[in-house]
Order: C-alpha cells, then sequence, then structure tokens
C-alpha cells in the first residue's frame, strides 16, 4: 500500500487537489451568485441547485477546455518546434515525427513494448497520436459543453434582464462566449511560454522539468 | 492522470449538459401555467390571485408605484389576453412566456414560477418596458 502511494503520489496528489478545488468553487460560486440573486430580488439557490446550475456548468467547462487545449498544443507544438537552452524543447536536431527507431515501434519495438507499438498498421498509427487525440477530443468536448451551459447561463441573465434570450448560434458570436473563451486561452498560453523560456535560465532541483542545476543554459532538451 | 479519470470527467460533463436540457424541458409547461393564470386572473377581475402570482418584490413595486394595495393595483393594469399560441423558453431559474402578443418573464422561488414582468412592451435593442416588474 505505501508502495503504491508513493510511486503514483504525483497523480493522486492532483487528484486530490482537484477535488477539493472543485468542492471550494461549488461553494465559492454557490455563495457569489446567490449575493446576485439576493441583489435582483430573486430567490437563492440551494448548493444542489448551484451545482445542477449551467452557471457552475460553465464555470468548470471554460476552465477545462482551455487546459486541454493548453496540452494539446503543447503536445503537437513540441513535435516540430524547439526552443534552445529549454527542457522542454526536443534536441535541436530532431524536429519532427523522428524515425520508427527512435520511437521504438514496428520492428524496433522492444520488449515490453505496447503491444499496438509493436503490431504495425493502424493500431501503430492510432497508437503514436493517442495521447493527442484524447487531449484534443475532451478540449473539443468541454468547449462544447462551455457553450451550451454559457449560452443557457447568458440567457439566463438576459431574462432576469427582461431581454429576449438568444439562439445558441447567435451566442457563439456573441462578446460573453468569446470573453470566457480567450481570457482563459491567453493565461494558458502565457504560462507555458514561461516555462518553456524560463527553465532554460533557472532551475529548480530534484524536478523532472527543470534542467540539472549545474547543467549549462544553452543545453537542450535535457531534463532532471 | 489516467485515461478512466479523463474518460469519467467526460461522461460526467456530458451527462451535466444532458441533464441541464432535460431540467429546462420539464419546467416549460409550469411556467407557461403560471403565465396563463395572472393573465386569466387578471382578466377575470381576480385581483388576489394575480398578485399571489407575482415576485414579492414586483408585489411591492406595483404597490408603491400605484400607492394601492396590490389586489386592486394589478386589475388597472393591461396585461393582455394570452391569447394565441404559446412559446415557452426556460434557462435555469428564468422563464419567458409569449402568448400572442403578450410577453411575461417568470422566476423560480421555492419551487413555483412567480411572475418578474408583466405587460411587457418590446424596445428595439434594449430590455422590455414592463408596466409590472421587479424593480
Amino acid at each position: 500500500m505505501r508502495t503504491f502511494l508513493r510511486h503514483n503520489s504525483l497523480s493522486l496528489f492532483f487528484g486530490a487537489l482537484f477535488v477539493l478545488s472543485l468542492a471550494g468553487q461549488s461553494v465559492a460560486g454557490w455563495h457569489q451568485l446567490n449575493a446576485l440573486q439576493v441583489a435582483e430580488h430573486l430567490d437563492p439557490l440551494t448548493w444542489t441547485g448551484y451545482v445542477t446550475s449551467s452557471d457552475f456548468a460553465v464555470d468548470v467547462a471554460e476552465n477545462w477546455q482551455s487546459e486541454f487545449l493548453q496540452f494539446w498544443l503543447y503536445l503537437m507544438a513540441t513535435v516540430w518546434l524547439l526552443q534552445k537552452g529549454s527542457p522542454e524543447s526536443k534536441e535541436l536536431d530532431k524536429a519532427g515525427r523522428e524515425s520508427d527507431e527512435d520511437q521504438k515501434i514496428g520492428a524496433h519495438a522492444v520488449a515490453d513494448s505496447p503491444a499496438w507499438a509493436r503490431t504495425g498498421g493502424w493500431r501503430t498509427r492510432v497508437y503514436s497520436s493517442s495521447l493527442a487525440m484524447v487531449m484534443g477530443a475532451i478540449f473539443l468536448a468541454s468547449w462544447l459543453v462551455q457553450s451550451v451551459a454559457g449560452w443557457a447561463a447568458f440567457n439566463e441573465q438576459r431574462l432576469q434582464q427582461l431581454q429576449d434570450p438568444l439562439s445558441w448560434t447567435s451566442y457563439l458570436r456573441n462578446a460573453d462566449f468569446w470573453a470566457r473563451t480567450l481570457q482563459n486561452w491567453q493565461s494558458e498560453f502565457l504560462a507555458v511560454g514561461a516555462m518553456a523560456v524560463l527553465t532554460i535560465y533557472l532551475r529548480q532541483r530534484g524536478s523532472s522539468q527543470s534542467k540539472p542545476v549545474g547543467q549549462p543554459h544553452g543545453s537542450t532538451g535535457v531534463e532532471g | 492522470m489516467t485515461r478512466t479519470t479523463v474518460g469519467a470527467r467526460l461522461a460526467l460533463t456530458g451527462a451535466g449538459a444532458l441533464l441541464l436540457a432535460a431540467c429546462a424541458g420539464s419546467q416549460d409547461a409550469p411556467a407557461r401555467s403560471a403565465a396563463q393564470q395572472l393573465l386569466r386572473a387578471v382578466d377575470t377581475g381576480d385581483g388576489s390571485a394575480a398578485c399571489a402570482l407575482l415576485a414579492p418584490a414586483a408585489r411591492d413595486e406595483l404597490e408603491q408605484q400605484s400607492g394601492r394595495p396590490c389586489e386592486r393595483a394589478v386589475l388597472q393594469e393591461d396585461l393582455g389576453s394570452g391569447s394565441g399560441a404559446a412559446h415557452v423558453e426556460v434557462y435555469d431559474s428564468m422563464a419567458q412566456v409569449r402568448l400572442g402578443a403578450d410577453t411575461v418573464f417568470l422566476s423560480r422561488f421555492d419551487g413555483r414560477w412567480l411572475v418578474v414582468g408583466a405587460a411587457c412592451t418590446p424596445v428595439a435593442g434594449r430590455p422590455y418596458d414592463c408596466s409590472v416588474a421587479v424593480p
């Protein structure tokens, strides 16, 4: 049990942080919405009513979509794009999808390679992009949920203001949808870009995301 | 992050969206019924029944503006006949019911739909101008 916890501590730690943060968001968001409801002379919601509302769904989904977009883009961009000196980048002569030998697929698979890496054909092609496919699918699904929940929440607000609701397609062209989307995207892109550049010159001893402390600034694709 | 966790989150999100749509659809009939009852009550001169269908703040606002009890003041308002096809749109705790040319806005209070805007005139590019409304 202790070995299991130690060997999976990274995913368990972030899983716990996720659950605690989501619970905290549900309570803070509930109080925030009810303050607005009271100010508008409307009925406050129960916590259950809030966590099943479009207001909560859009706030959750807009962050999920941007996180998965960030990882999907980073995954795809780091196939082709390089950053000299960054441990986030591949070595400077390895841009592209690399050879079968480098990727240990087909005839170059090793004894404990995943079965679909060894088998060749469509299975190996699919498995070669499986991480990006799943990340991209979650991004698209989350963005779709954001658009539907955001549409409902926006229309609820319009009805409170005695205005006609909009259609979903009109909402997709509305500033509310794009403000929610882009405010999340810009922060994700800033964080990823900052990580790629700051890790050239700065170090965190012992982290897999940093170069070793004594590694020269010019070393590319070296992680601790 | 494992793929199982990702799949579970995705399923949860999709289920949430479906639930949202299902809940909105099930509220169409009660919202329409509340709007129709209000217009019928005013039409038949039943001020008490009409006021019971108004949100508390809308009732207070009507009394303050008219200087009369709600039961009498509401009968002076031209809320419309409510005849014609009904068109209902529900988004979470808010609803808009169109009954022919008449538009009514409602909000859910403790599980009941109450009117927050009635006797409404559309204004291009701006909110409706409603004689009976929350402040």
